[in-house]
């Protein structure tokens, strides 16, 4: 069971409809986007969809409600909807979760939700905060707080949290022996809990650490917690990471445990946290920026893991790191398995706005938005096609671009000068198509253009697309 | 001639973008240097220029007087170069007939938008000229921020120059704050008054302009205070605006501070204009992230907006930021009381009154919640310390006079009611309140009156006008009762009593179809029609007496039979204004249940029952010395000394006897034939013959040999437990009356009580909810259903209690030691795996709908008997174990996703 096709209307950065096409196969898929370029809404949309099937007890759980996703200054309501598939031939069905309609009740979402992946850049920060000693770390707050929160025991049905939190303050006052005796009855049922997932865990994420290409065990060292009636606290909140290693050459082994290895070591565990248990149908496996924390050399072996053990399984893998992003969409090219896409966003007048062209050009999605006479839309696109091709040439013919601290400052001024100054050299540009490009770049052709841009008469704006298509053409 | 008066001015271009363009248009060929003005003057003039001009001296030699000052400053530096010290006037604000200009335009942008937000401004544009070249002078040594305004400076002969209409662009007011916005925003450079006041000097300067912003913001705050006083809402919504204009122009003179927009937003809110208050509270927090305040103001504006939970958040951000917040702890109560959260409202209510003693509202507010729980004395203590704390808040008289109504002392409720009104003449809920009095009362015309008045200070308050329409109902202007019923059902759809005083209206108009439309809807919206016609008319034949109509058959059934009650018993909890709180999931799902097979009383050949009562234990129960000492004074003893059962010695599964013998001194046997057992018991005679049961001083309390009773199979349970706990006993142990004994020896039967699925159903049934343990209770113990299922589906659950029974024993499994997780593991899932086969045995349409199957892959797998292992019954019981929990076993794979099944999710609570 896969997923074919994805549709996003009104739900949190992106405000139009946005269609993603994943082909009957249900490929797997890469995003590339600049930080608030809406990937992230993406895998939030994925992984709340999912967990809406279920009609949760607590009142506080806003997440399930679609309303809460919408973004509040359009009136449209907004949806999502997942096409799914069987397999390439069989008949598609579509699921729906909108405020009026909600189709992700069904034992096929319910599971999936319970058996996805979805770990986020957020989910491994933690790991930044810890210190080691002779290279024993406790992980306890990462794996009982973070990364195991929502594994869910095979004989209790409850998640690792509920138990946890079943352990939490209020204590029992001293001297009240049955509620203290109660506590400790759920503690070492949380004791039992997490020793049984470490037991497992340690063995699989070692055979998956192993083929990201560190040559190591884990040791997952954990005591039991205890509580302590007379201080009224729970102690001994220790896991020890320790790491053996088979390799003896590794030099300066005390600096292993860097924060890059520890990511690895974190991806590993919650890797293997979701292979241990039984699999659902629609397997979907969501990773919102997390390779980033990891060294390059170990982000390649990360996408063997995913392909040997993940196979089965639907991944989503998102990335602002744009060099990564080429690297994966070259790696996996050819198989037919995965599909990339880019992201980007512009800001309006009114909000910010993904821009995604799926299989068009952004030239060709700026021509069917003026088609439909939305104009502003049009602009953004068109905005974005211009943006996007003297970017990628200057990249392409390594013209010196100003430098700016930070790469979201630069503006097409910053690239088209340079291109001019090319041109001086070698004449690829007319001047009639630079006039035209410069008229269009103060008129249209920028951010402070959109609020004007209903004024604009619509043959100037089809004018300006092809004057942008005669660029693109001399670019080539 | 560059003359230009103020109208000119104005004819200027539209936009920011416009006002970019037209610079950038205007200078895209060759070099030039702007002048911002941020109003318009007569001329381009220099500072001394325009100081000579206004003591109307002659200024033809404005050369002159600049070298004197020169000439004087210099007695002031030990600079020498006459065009520094000229430079260092001009940048402390001193006069010269320097002209300040810049070669970058968007600080000359700045310069014209900074300042009078009144006026219009505008920008010079000077070509280089070779003119302009001559008068151009670049300041040396600069200071830093003459760099950073990209400063040179114009020094004309005459004092002025004459730039060409067309080299001016002016700037509109409107567009001032816009283009600073942008501005601040530049994408190369940030030029703001922080970049471009970027010393102390600059500091001075542009203090002058906030001086002015400091103003606004002071004159706004005395306008909030005098609308807070104002008590006629048209007056308190204009002084209100007042208020908000200064806080506007506190904005334009570019004061962006968050309390500014803190103050602003709190008013709109008081003005009802939420989208723009919750704006304005956005920014604040923007600007000031640990604003308590702030995000106490915008929870309260999101609570008037109906968004209770992102009310309830900025209450909590709130408090977090000050945690003695009195006013927030209140707030959040308020919007958990809207949100019928009562008992989380009451406990903060409680924290404000504890953190603030004398907090009038925090008393009202705690008053409410005890009004609606119906603990009246409470109520009116808490007003009554309000209207003693705060003798003219209006509003604690009105409440105080709804709980008189609800004691039904009208007269002290309307002398309240006029209260309130005399405090806050435009009160529309007192007077709503008042007409209800005068309702009750019978005096019609004054209730509409008041009805009416509510009306007019809230229109929109369909409750008003539902009770009109009740009003005019009773004076029989039954087309005014159905016109003031339709506002209200238009103004709040689920307003179930006017749906309920239109179908009596359109009754007495015998419109039987519309009576039978409304009486339907508002019963649908959870009215109970039929006790409020009893209420108005007894009985369809008085209503026929009263009004000369007969009602038609269908409608007068509706009118007096109440819909037909599916469960005999009451539901168990009931909120505050009595609606149930049980999810209907929840009953249906009882309901099924209890329809399912036979009740355990009837499947059972024999009755269960209590144990014997053994009071004084330490007569009837004795430990192994004892036992063994009176076998050993006379071997009689041995015949009614009969092992032991207490309830706390029971585990699930199996019981763990704590080697206690009970004496069996009952009515059938000879007690001078055990001598030695007489002996034991005279030692605690006193205490035996208090007793009060009748029975012999030395005998048990029953009156038959019941000992086939214990020496038969059966499973035993604790009288009080929290979790299911029944244990099968085959070894004929004698039971307290701790125990419960249900005589079987259907080993399934064990796993079927102990399963999930029971307990839910049970501690439903039995009403023990709301404590922490459970009884057992004869009663509802016998109303369990069992599921009728195949005997080799008996068979197969009695296996794996077997298995259980056995686990239950071993040193591993009872031990605490991490080491072992995985064997208790193993005890936790076969007893899943129980819980999945009583899940399928009672839900198997669900289940299997759902492609959920436990017993036929548990059959596949041809588990052995236990008796039939061979060797290790561990290691054999870890084999199967691992057999059924490898994550691709149908058993592990339908059990991990049991809880798709919806009926699974209600019964572990997940639903």
């Amino acid at each position: 069971m896969r997923i074919t096709e994805i549709e996003l209307k009104n739900f949190r950065a992106f405000p139009r409809t946005y269609h993603i096409d994943l082909h009957k196969a249900g490929k797997n898929l890469i995003v590339y986007g600049e930080n608030g370029s809406g990937k992230s809404s993406l895998y939030l949309a994925l992984k709340f969809f999912l967990e809406s099937g279920v009609d949760t007890a607590d009142a506080d759980s806003k997440d399930a409600n679609f309303e809460t996703h919408q973004n509040i200054f359009i009136e449209n309501a907004g949806h999502i909807k997942l096409s799914l598939r069987a397999h390439q031939s069989a008949k598609m069905d579509t699921y729906e979760w909108s405020p009026d309609v909600k189709e992700t009740s069904d034992d096929l979402i319910i599971e999936a939700s319970k058996a996805k992946g979805f770990l986020d850049y957020k989910n491994l920060l933690e790991t930044h905060y810890l210190h080691h000693k002779n290279l024993v770390v406790n992980v306890f707050d990462l794996l009982v707080e973070t990364l195991l929160t929502n594994t869910v025991s095979r004989r209790t049905n409850r998640s690792l949290t509920e138990d946890w939190v079943s352990v939490q303050p209020p204590f029992p006052r001293r001297g009240a022996t049955t509620q203290i005796t109660s506590l400790e009855r759920r503690v070492e049922n949380f004791n039992d809990e997490l020793e049984n997932r470490l037991e497992m865990l340690q063995t699989k994420a070692s055979e998956i650490l192993q083929k990201f290409g560190y040559n190591v065990a884990l040791d997952l060292n954990f005591q039991g917690i205890t509580y302590n009636s007379n201080d009224k606290t729970l102690d001994n909140q220790e896991i020890l990471l320790t790491v053996k290693f088979f390799d003896r050459d590794i030099p300066e082994h005390h600096r292993f445990l860097n924060e890059a290895k520890l990511s690895a070591i974190a991806i590993a565990i919650y890797f293997s946290s979701i292979l241990l248990q039984p699999e659902s149908d629609l397997k979907i496996l969501a990773l919102d920026d997390v390779l980033i924390g990891l060294d390059m050399s170990n982000r390649l072996p990360v996408l063997d893991v995913l392909d040997e053990d993940f196979a089965d399984y639907q991944i989503f893998l998102t990335t602002y790191d744009k060099a990564w992003y080429e690297i994966v969409k070259q790696r996996t090219a050819h198989g037919g398995k995965w599909k990339a896409v880019e992201f980007y966003f512009r800001q309006t007048d009114e909000y910010e706005i993904p821009v995604y062209a799926e299989n068009k050009t952004y030239l060709d999605k700026a021509r069917e938005y003026l088609d439909a006479n939305d104009y502003k839309a049009c602009a953004i696109y068109l905005r974005t096609a211009f943006e996007v091709m003297i970017e990628d040439f200057c990249d392409a013919k390594r013209l010196p671009v100003r430098y700016r601290r930070s790469r979201d400052k630069l503006d097409s001024q910053d690239f088209w000068d340079p291109i001019k100054v090319e041109n001086q050299n070698s004449g690829f540009l007319d001047p009639p198509l630079i006039r035209d490009i410069e008229l269009y770049r103060t008129r249209i052709l920028n951010p402070l253009s959109h609020t004007t841009i209903t004024n604009i008469p619509k043959k100037e704006i089809e004018d300006a697309i092809e004057a942008v298509e005669r660029l693109r053409i001399a670019l080539q | 001639m560059s003359t230009q008066n103020q109208s000119d001015c104005q004819n200027a271009l539209g936009t920011v973008e416009d006002i970019i363009r037209a610079i950038e248009k205007k200078t895209a060929d060759g070099d030039y240097i702007f002048r911002g003005e941020s109003q318009c003057y007569e001329k381009v003039c220099s500072g001394l220029y325009r100081e000579l001009r206004a003591v109307k001296v002659n200024y033809s030699d404005i050369a002159d007087v600049q070298t004197e000052i020169v000439r004087d400053a210099k007695t002031y530096t030990d600079k020498t170069d006459d065009f520094a010290i000229l430079a260092e006037l001009q940048h402390y604000g001193g006069k010269t007939n320097l002209i300040d200009f810049t070669t970058n335009y968007k600080v000359a942008l700045f310069f014209s938008c900074y300042g009078h937000p009144d006026k219009p401004g505008r920008v010079i544009i000077l070509q280089k000229t070779e003119t302009v070249k001559k008068m151009l002078k670049y300041p040396r040594n600069s200071v830093k921020r003459a760099v950073d305004q990209d400063s040179v400076f114009i020094q004309p002969p005459n004092g002025f120059i004459e730039p060409d209409n067309e080299d001016i662009i002016n700037i509109p007011k409107d567009l001032k704050l816009l283009i600073l916005d942008h501005l601040r925003g530049c994408p190369d450079r940030e030029i703001s008054p922080k970049t471009i006041y970027n010393d102390i000097h600059g500091f001075i300067r542009s203090q002058n302009y906030y001086w002015m912003a400091y103003r606004e913001f002071y004159e706004g705050l005395i306008w909030k205070d005098k609308g807070d006083e104002a008590k006629v809402p048209s007056d308190k919504q204009k002084i209100y605006i007042k208020s908000v204009n200064h806080y506007t122009k506190a904005l334009e003179h570019d004061l962006q501070q968050a309390a500014v927009y803190n103050n602003r937003g709190n008013i709109y809110s008081a003005m009802g204009e939420i989208d723009k208050a919750i704006n304005d509270l956005n920014k604040a927090i923007e600007l000031k992230s640990d604003y308590a305040n702030a995000y106490n103001n915008r929870g309260d504006t999101y609570r008037k907006k109906g968004d209770f939970d992102k009310a309830i958040n900025d209450y909590n951000r709130a408090i977090e930021l000050k945690s003695d917040f009195a006013e927030a702890y209140s707030n959040r109560g308020v919007a958990y009381r809207d949100r019928n959260d009562l008992p989380k409202a009451l406990e903060d209510y409680n924290t404000a009154i504890r953190l603030n003693p004398n907090f009038a509202e925090a008393y009202n507010n705690r008053g409410n919640v005890y009004r609606s729980i119906g603990d009246l004395p409470k109520a009116f203590e808490d007003y009554n310390t309000v209207i003693r704390l705060k003798p003219d808040f209006a509003e604690a008289y009105n409440n105080r006079g709804i709980a008189y109504g609800i004691k039904d002392q009208v007269d002290k409720a309307i002398a309240d009611f006029d209260k309130a009104i005399g405090l806050d003449p435009a009160f529309a809920d007192a007077y709503c309140n008042r007409g209800n009095a005068y309702l009750l009362k019978g005096d019609l015309d004054k209730a509409i009156e008041d009805y009416s008045r509510s009306i007019k200070y809230a229109p929109k308050d369909a409750m008003s006008y539902s009770n009109r329409g009740v009003a005019y109902l009773r004076k029989g202007e039954v087309d005014k009762t159905i016109e003031d019923a339709s506002k209200a059902i238009e103004l709040d759809g689920k307003l179930s009593n006017a749906y309920y005083n239109r179908a009596e209206a359109w009754l007495r108009l015998k419109e039987w179809d519309k009576a039978k439309s409304d009486l339907t809807t508002a019963q649908k919206l959870g009215m109970d029609i039929v006790a409020a016609f009893h209420n108005n008319y007894k009985n369809v034949e008085t209503y026929a007496q009263w009004q000369r109509v007969r009602l038609p058959e269908d409608i007068a059934h509706m009118l007096t039979q109440p819909l037909r009650v599916r469960f005999p018993k009451q539901q168990k909890i009931v909120s505050a204004d009595g609606t149930p709180l049980e999810s209907s999931n929840v009953v249906n799902l009882r309901e099924q249940l209890r329809n399912t097979g036979t009740p355990l009383s009837t499947y059972l050949k024999a009755k269960p029952s209590f144990g014997i009562k053994t009071s004084p234990t330490e007569a009837f129960v004795v430990d192994r010395k004892t036992r063994d000492n009176l076998i050993a004074a006379h071997p009689s003893s041995a015949n009614i000394l009969k092992p032991f059962l207490r309830g706390r010695d029971l585990r699930r599964w199996h019981a763990e006897p704590q080697e206690k013998w009970l004496i069996f001194a009952h009515r059938r046997i000879a007690i001078n034939e055990y001598p030695a057992i007489l002996k034991h018991l005279e030692n605690h005679k006193d205490s035996l013959l208090k007793r009060s049961s009748k029975q012999e001083w030395y005998e048990l309390p029953i009156s038959l040999d019941k000992s086939h009773q214990f020496s038969q199979p059966k499973l035993v349970c604790p009288n009080l437990y929290n979790h299911q706990t029944f244990a099968v006993d085959t070894a004929g142990f004698y039971c307290g009356d701790t125990c419960y004994l249900i005589p079987t020896e259907e080993l399934w039967l064990c796993g079927l009580l102990n399963s999930g699925v029971v307990e839910w159903f049970y501690s439903q049934e039995s009403n023990q909810l709301t404590i922490d343990y459970l009884w057992a209770r004869s009663g509802y113990m016998q109303q369990i259903p069992i599921p009728d299922i195949t005997s080799t589906q008996k068979a197969l659950i009695g296996q794996f209690v077997d298995y259980l029974i056995y686990l239950q024993q071993q040193p591993t499994i009872k031990s605490k030691d991490l080491a072992y997780a995985r064997d208790r593991e193993m005890l936790g899932y076969f007893e899943r795996i129980i819980d999945g086969m009583v899940y399928e045995s009672y839900l198997p349409n669900e289940l299997h709908e759902s492609r959920k199957h436990l017993f036929q892959p548990l059959f596949d797998e041809r588990l052995p008997q236990l008796e039939e292992i061979r060797g290790d019954k561990m290691s054999a019981c870890r084999d199967i174990f691992e057999r059924l929990y490898e994550k691709t076993h149908p058993v592990a794979v339908n059990l991990f996703f049991l809880d798709s099944v919806k009926p699974v999710r209600i019964i572990e609570g997940k639903l």
